[in-house]
């Protein structure tokens, strides 16, 4: 298991990334899997920074990063603004403004599972992918 | 260096020299938005050097077409491994954009619209 702390800022993608590939290229997961799994990771912590801290970069984010059988779980915790009414686009044509959405949609596509709750003010965001 | 930037008789053709990120993306945005003030009709994105591409670099790509679409210009896709390949059909760019092989039959196509 892998636990980190990082702060709200878009270049810490990059240290989450180090940990996530070396973590799965350590099981000899192929490297498509891999690029998948780190997607979903980038468009999570960007939408945290984005919309649940709104820029607010001192403020922190927990990850954890575990396998569960042969799930892959990435899981990530924060106490920035709940998503209100959080809707996750089925498809393409769902995505308002074109563009809009586009983060969760890659997250419903190339994750097994992915969920979204608030837990007395503590945002969760988990996905699963199968290795 | 996250990308190189050339330009051929009025052609602007940007290698990416690694991850399409949330972190170059932002950095190739501010620097092609500059580019693109310019009188440039064609661009041409090679990817010979990239393996992976998130929603930030899809914006990139989805914001560039749309400029030079309204130039009656085009975004031309080159060079994609699988991985951005799929990525790219899963928003369906795969049938809006110009996806050529490599950066050489861009330009011929190009040069055959201009």
């Amino acid at each position: 298991m892998i636990e980190l702390e990082l702060e709200a800022r878009f270049e810490n993608f990059v240290k989450l990334r180090e940990n996530i590939f070396h973590f799965l290229e350590s099981m000899n997961v192929q490297s498509s899997l891999i690029s998948e799994v780190l997607i979903v990771a980038e468009e999570i912590f960007t939408n945290i920074i984005k919309h649940s801290y709104m820029g607010e970069c001192s403020k922190a984010i927990y990850i954890k990063i575990f396998l569960e059988g042969n799930y892959f779980v990435l899981r990530f915790l924060d106490y920035g603004k709940k998503a209100e009414n959080l809707n996750i686009p089925e498809s393409l044509g769902q995505i308002k403004g074109g563009i809009g959405g586009l983060g969760l949609y890659l997250i419903k596509k190339l994750s097994d599972s992915y969920l979204y709750y608030n837990d007395g003010g503590m945002n969760i965001n988990e996905a699963r992918k199968k290795i | 260096m996250k990308y190189l930037v050339e330009e051929r008789e009025k052609v602007l053709i940007v290698y990416f020299t690694e991850k399409l990120d949330i972190n170059s993306s932002l950095e190739i945005e501010e620097e092609l938005t500059e580019k693109l003030e310019k009188d440039i009709k064609f661009v041409i994105f090679d990817f010979k050097n990239t393996q992976y591409i998130s929603s930030s670099g899809i914006r990139v790509i989805v914001a560039t077409h749309k400029k030079l679409q309204q130039r009656n210009g085009a975004l031309y896709i080159t060079n994609i491994s699988e991985s951005v390949r799929v990525v790219l059909k899963l928003v369906e760019l795969d049938k809006i954009l110009n996806i050529v092989e490599n950066t050489e039959t861009a330009l011929l196509e190009i040069d055959g619209r201009k």
